[in-house]
């Protein structure tokens, strides 16, 4: 160090001497914003450092984003529709643009619901975007859930990550539930009238829950204003906290990656935040919000002017919930009809085990799965790189078998539908779901065992003989071989480093390092090397030399 | 390079370089036609809302188009902007150690101990055991207030209806309803008189039907009127209206979970996962030729629960 670096300017000054141009216009706004944060925040360092963040790239990591853009969307939409809400049950005589419904008793929130969608201009686009968007929110969950429980990315250090997964998927669908029940329409009163079922069925204190809830015996005055806060308050408020926590421990441990050329469990490859991912995600931010626009101007979706007001003594066939309640639905559909009844008490065993019990257990198990699979194997090593479905197969016949149980009780909250749609007896459904979900959920975990296995044997002889090219030889003998061809090798990387730490706590060496990096000389007069060049470009970009 | 000379700045010429651009001129022009056409969306939305203040199926289209448009096409733009405009890279980040050095640990926690013990909280009982005591009284005040939210369960209302001896029976509409009024087979939800509203509706809804005396058995006969029954269409599983009737089969469907009851053996289930026959209300016709309830139903309506006898 030189004795100049006594003369190192006050904390805020700036310069004057700097060689570069001054910037203008834009470039100067900008610059002057950040300083002035910067001077009150110290966050020029943090700010750096995001910017550097590394990125890896898989098409399969862009699912949990949907979900993320889906809530963002849904926040949107939702904070707009309740300037138009009115969550109120108190009765209304419509008057509104709707003529089928006019003159109607109805409840206010039911009227206010039918103006959102007629008389309110662009209201039916946004009441229909928010539906679409809550239904990829949940879906987006599900999806990304599966990914990371087949590719490993919830062992160790993401188990936390994977519980507030898990909470989030919990919360999205009582979040989804409480905004479907909110218009009072016949089809969302139907719901709360098997949800009220739901808590009655919990032995000793069911009736409590459901008098405390809806204020009284079902339906009491109260369950719209009581879902209304809990739709736009209570459980978004958890939903985002969450969010930033998943977001937050995302940051914190980076992300995981596929392994590959130059990745090693100590490092994260990939594309740097600023700016190609950061352009990335924004625009696919917009792709989603653009298809969801679509999909609400050109796809119907709840039409609860067609259902009617909401009464206990009417109901339509074909009722279905969103399709993340199907589940439920279906677990109520084929349970078969065991009820305890004795000494003054009553266990309706048919309502409470699959409209409790079961839920109660795949969440658990859901939520443990980390620990289970520890248990199991043994392994309490960290793990950055993510493995192919196949690397475990037990892991991958779990997940089937959870998927393929999940499945069969979807599919059975449908079973009306599909009875009418392929001329099937009813009961018959009813009864292929009860023999289903106990027989295919363990076949599925015994083939996509072996299919794993298979597919490992397969890779391990790839490494060990080459791959078949499918040329045919004959051999002096007479005798017709298939010629092996090795593997490809891997593919040569450059990988530009890119420090953990912001430079003003890089050692003067590590500094020195960075940089030349990037403007090596050797680098980009060596012959062949034009990507080196551009690629010191880009360091002198993001890496501050003078 | 990091330590520059201060007094050679002003001399030395700018060392820094521009990066070369990626991607060719047709690549920006593909880029701007995707933001050229996301902003004729934003127009194109902004025309419709200014035109039509009625929504209907095609505005909404409209709509929904000219948002998809718009952002979609921003979106697009912005990804092969990064694809074909901006330089591609293999960027390396080491990665940070989870867990912190075992000093750092052993810091924390001598800390948190040393804490622990000049409070003193494990060596006086007294002070512990109060606050143990104060923390789980907690509850009572946490607690208390979320029994503001509801009225506590009364068998009186779990266990009765609107119905009682003599209540006429009527429409949604409030019309009574008379002997005649159904046809053979006919069948028709009513209610008790004065009470159509949404609350009586939830255990009071029943439904008349016209099954014809030659159906009415033993099981029926003593609550029926002549050729006519009267079951709560309130479903013993989970309380949707069970009032989908198949009339060459007397069987009501539920159509949540497809419960069936068969009407001549006193609603029986015959199927899906209801375990409990629909309460049979007990009918008369008055001296005006009234359908009327010879009082409430003689067990509970609708789905099971804890105290239900």
């Amino acid at each position: 160090m030189s004795t100049d670096d006594a003369a190192i300017p006050a904390p805020g000054a700036f310069d004057s001497r700097d060689p570069r141009p001054e910037p203008t216009g834009a470039g100067k706004a900008i610059g002057g914003a950040g300083r002035f944060v910067d001077e009150r925040t110290g966050g020029a360092g943090f700010f750096r450092e995001s910017m550097n963040k590394v990125f890896p790239d898989n098409w399969s990591f862009m699912i949990g984003e949907i979900a993320l853009y889906s809530f963002i969307i849904l926040l949107l939409t939702g904070t707009y529709l309740t300037l138009f809400f009115q969550d109120s049950s108190a009765e209304v005589v419509y008057h509104g643009s709707y003529l089928p419904l006019k003159d109607v008793p109805m409840s206010a929130a039911y009227a206010s619901t039918l103006n959102i969608s007629f008389d309110v201009r662009a209201g039916l686009l946004i009441r229909q975007i928010h539906h679409w968007a809550a239904l990829l929110f949940m879906f987006g969950m599900v999806v990304h859930a599966c990914r990371v429980f087949f590719t490993g990315a919830y062992r160790k250090p993401r188990e936390l990550n994977w519980l507030i997964g898990v909470g989030l998927v919990t919360l999205g669908m009582l979040e989804g539930f409480a905004g479907y029940s909110l218009p009072d329409d016949l089809l969302s009163g139907t719901g709360l009238r098997i949800a009220d079922a739901v808590m009655l069925s919990i032995p000793v204190v069911g009736t409590w829950v459901s008098f405390l809830l809806f204020g009284g015996e079902y339906p009491g005055t109260h369950i719209i204003e009581r879902l209304y806060v809990i739709h736009i308050l209570l459980v978004p408020g958890l939903i985002l906290g969450l969010i930033s926590a998943h977001m937050g421990l995302l940051w914190h441990q980076k992300h995981t990656q596929f392994p590959g050329p130059g990745r090693t469990e100590n490092n994260v490859v990939g594309e740097r935040m600023f700016p190609a991912y950061a352009a990335k995600g924004g625009g696919f931010f917009m792709i989603v919000f653009g298809m969801l626009a679509l999909l609400a101007g050109l796809f119907q979706i709840n039409p609860v002017w067609l259902y009617g007001p909401y009464s206990p003594a009417n109901v339509s066939a074909g009722s279905q919930p969103d399709w993340y309640i199907g589940f439920l639905e279906g677990a109520l559909r084929i349970m078969p009809n065991w009820e305890f009844r004795g000494w003054g008490y009553t266990i309706p065993f048919m309502i409470l085990i699959p409209g409790v019990v079961i839920p109660g257990l795949m969440f658990t198990l859901f939520a443990l799965w980390p620990w289970i699979e520890q248990r199991m194997t043994g392994d309490k090593a960290y793990h950055n790189l993510l493995q192919r479905p196949r690397e475990s197969p037990v892991r991958a016949g779990v997940g089937m078998m959870s998927l393929t149980f999940y499945g069969v009780l979807v599919a059975s909250g449908a079973n009306d539908i599909f009875a009418s749609i392929f001329h099937i007896s009813l009961n018959a459904l009813t009864w292929a779901g009860r023999v289903a979900i106990i027989i295919l959920p363990p076949i599925a975990y015994v083939v996509t065992k072996k299919i794993c296995e298979a597919l490992n044997r397969k890779d391990a002889e790839e490494r060990a003989h080459g791959y078949e090219t499918g040329i045919i030889r004959r051999l002096p003998s007479g005798e017709f071989i298939e010629v092996h061809a090795p593997l490809p090798a891997a593919r040569e990387t450059h990988l530009i480093p890119v420090e953990t730490t912001t430079f003003a706590r890089l050692s003067e060496r590590a500094r020195d390092e960075l940089v030349s990096v990037g403007s090596g000389p050797t680098d980009s007069d060596a012959p062949g090397s034009g990507n080196t060049t551009r690629r010191g470009g880009l360091v002198d970009f993001f890496v501050k030399r003078d | 390079m990091i330590g520059r000379k201060r007094g050679e700045a002003a001399t030395r010429p700018p060392a820094r370089r521009e990066a070369p651009l990626t991607g060719t001129k047709n690549d920006e022009r593909f880029v701007s036609f995707f933001f050229l056409l996301s902003g004729g969306g934003a127009v194109w939305f902004f025309v419709t809302y200014w035109i039509h203040t009625k929504t209907d199926n095609f505005v909404n289209a409209m709509y929904g188009l000219s948002l998809g448009v718009c952002l979609g096409s921003l979106g697009i733009g912005a990804i092969l902007w990064a694809k074909k405009l901006m330089p591609h890279e293999e960027a390396v980040q080491e990665r940070h150690p989870f867990g912190s050095p075992p000093e750092d640990v052993e810091a924390a926690t001598e800390t948190f101990r040393a804490g622990v013990e000049g409070s003193g909280i494990a060596r006086r009982p007294i002070l512990r055991r109060s606050l143990l005591l104060a923390s789980g009284l907690l509850a009572l005040p946490l607690i208390a207030p979320l029994r503001s939210l509801g009225d506590k369960p009364r068998a009186a209302e779990l266990n009765h209806t609107r119905w009682s001896k003599g209540s006429r029976m009527v429409l949604a509409d409030g019309t009574l309803v008379k002997l005649g009024d159904l046809e053979p087979n006919g069948v028709v939800t009513v209610f008790p008189e004065h009470h159509t509203d949404v609350e009586a509706a939830a255990d009071s809804s029943v439904l008349l039907i016209n099954i014809g005396q030659n159906n009415v058995t033993d099981r029926t006969r003593a609550k029926a009127f002549e050729g006519y029954v009267a079951y709560s269409q309130i479903c013993t599983h989970a309380g949707c209206p069970a009032r989908l009737y198949s009339q060459q089969t007397h069987v009501l469907l539920c159509p949540c979970h497809q419960s069936q009851f068969n009407v001549i053996e006193g609603c029986k289930p015959i199927a899906g996962p209801a375990t409990r026959s629909l309460p049979q209300l007990a009918i008369d016709v008055d001296g005006q030729g009234y359908f009327i309830a010879k009082g409430d139903f003689d067990q509970p309506v609708g789905p099971g629960f804890w105290e239900r006898d």
